[in-house]
């Protein structure tokens, strides 16, 4: 299968909120097709590597995205799945139904319903959106980020506090989508989960990214003492 | 007591008896409220929208003055719609004044700050929730606002119910440039203003009672409705 290129160079990346300086200096290329995990303590700055990485925050240095420069027009080739869910007050359907619309993505209707039928909420296609349990609502918002055909995917921590259902589900669904060619970048605190799911892996800490290595090199030896305390399940200060 | 209960009676006979005078009188009390309300919902809920949305210099200001026109004393609107349809007025020429036209112009300056207002902070909360949702699709600003609207329709429709229910009740302003005149201009409020100083009290209680039965229906109607919202789950 034609697999395309998805490389992130993210270089001298910085960001300031606040007068906190949450991101120092990331110098990063990230190359493989696969699943790339982004793991960490808390207060890492995960979360604030991916909202820039998809346009979110105002940053200082440089992102691209196959050698163009972040923009307007690469974020529309993009995704980001939140880590509580954001749901439009109306239906499941229409959840999708209108940012396809807003896209004017063809046969949307029809491409909203088979990707509800892939996160198995073909069930609930006329329910109020709001009622949906906390792992529904997370694959809604999978689903629904899945409308625009993106061809980078960021997902913050979605699997966390959720059903070991509602988490299968969305394991395979970016499997899927990662083997038919979308490169996925995935928040986890889950070390079982990145073993499952990674091609590889950035441990980041305090704003730094400490380590970045092919998943199986990961987890065989680590440079940083920080990211052996973090894999055996250690306090981290 | 005998003057409460010999009013009370004259006031029902005229609301069971379809009095033509009193039918007249409410017809046009919810045309022009209806209308002016319309005229309000129009101006002002993209306005409300606007700077629910909007990253702009003086928005913080524009939004507090437009908090403060809520509280707009009606015989001060009046005055100034008076002085601008007056003869001698900037709009004299229009022959607006003493007319219906009039009334639903100082009716609709009177709601526009309450349905700008409440629809502003109803949307700011929601973009609130929907912002990082909406830049992460790149989505625009005028799919935003269609949004924020649908989304919200069931709190926007209860500021509609106040919007109506401030322009039904309203009398100072009516009074100045509607002039009470009958068959043309006299509404609900104005015309219980009238017959209660002439001491006609039945015609004042009947239009009361009526006035109090639309308040009551407003209240019970928004709960209603935002009851529905919550059982339907879009709330």
């Amino acid at each position: 299968m034609f697999k395309q290129e998805n490389i992130i160079e993210i270089t001298d990346l910085n960001l300031v909120k606040h007068s906190d300086n949450i991101l120092k200096k990331i110098n990063v290329q990230i190359k493989s097709n696969g699943i790339t995990f982004i793991i960490g303590p808390n207060g890492a700055g995960k979360t604030q590597l991916v909202r820039s990485l998809n346009g979110l925050e105002k940053i200082n240095g440089s992102i691209k995205f196959n050698n163009e420069e972040l923009s307007k027009k690469l974020i529309l080739r993009q995704s980001f799945v939140f880590q509580q869910p954001i749901i439009l007050k109306r239906s499941v359907l229409e959840n999708l139904i209108f940012f396809s619309k807003c896209r004017k993505i063809k046969n949307h209707i029809k491409k909203s319903k088979e990707l509800l039928k892939l996160v198995k909420l073909e069930d609930f296609l006329n329910k109020p959106a709001l009622t949906l349990s906390g792992g529904q609502k997370q694959r809604l918002a999978l689903a629904r980020a899945l409308t625009t055909n993106p061809q980078f995917i960021f997902l913050d921590e979605p699997t966390a506090h959720l059903d070991p259902l509602s988490s299968n589900i969305i394991e395979k669904t970016l499997l899927k989508i990662s083997k038919n060619g979308t490169k996925v970048i995935f928040i986890s605190h889950d070390i079982n989960q990145v073993r499952r799911l990674a091609e590889d892996v950035i441990f980041m800490h305090k704003g730094k990214i400490l380590e970045f290595n092919n998943v199986k090199r990961f987890f065989k030896s680590q440079k940083s003492s920080y990211t052996k305390s973090f894999i055996e399940g250690k306090i981290i200060i | 007591m005998d003057i409460f209960g010999d009013a009370f009676s004259k006031s029902f006979n005229l609301i069971f008896s379809f009095d033509i005078d009193l039918i007249e009188i409410l017809y046009l009390s919810a045309k022009v409220s209806l209308f002016s309300l319309l005229i309000s919902c129009v101006i002002g809920f993209p306005l409300g929208a606007f700077l629910a949305i909007g990253k702009f210099p003086l928005r913080n200001f524009i939004v507090a003055f437009l908090n403060s026109l809520m509280g707009l004393p009606p015989v001060v609107v009046g005055l100034i719609v008076y002085l601008y349809l007056s003869r001698s007025g900037p709009f004299g020429f229009l022959g607006l004044l003493y007319t219906p036209s009039a009334m639903v112009i100082a009716q609709t300056i009177l709601i526009i700050p309450i349905i700008g207002s409440l629809s502003c902070q109803i949307l700011e909360d929601l973009d609130k929730e929907y912002k990082d949702l909406f830049k992460s699709f790149v989505i625009k600003r005028s799919q935003a606002i269609s949004a924020y609207l649908y989304d919200a329709r069931y709190s926007l429709f209860t500021v509609v119910l106040a919007g109506f229910g401030r322009a039904v009740s309203e009398v100072g302003a009516v009074i100045i440039v509607g002039g009470n005149i009958d068959h043309l201009t006299r509404v609900m409020t104005t015309a219980i203003a009238l017959e209660t100083s002439k001491g006609e009290l039945s015609l004042a209680m009947a239009l009361g009672i009526i006035l109090l039965l639309v308040s009551l229906s407003i209240n019970f109607f928004v709960v209603w409705i935002k009851h529905i919202g919550k059982v339907k789950g879009y709330v």
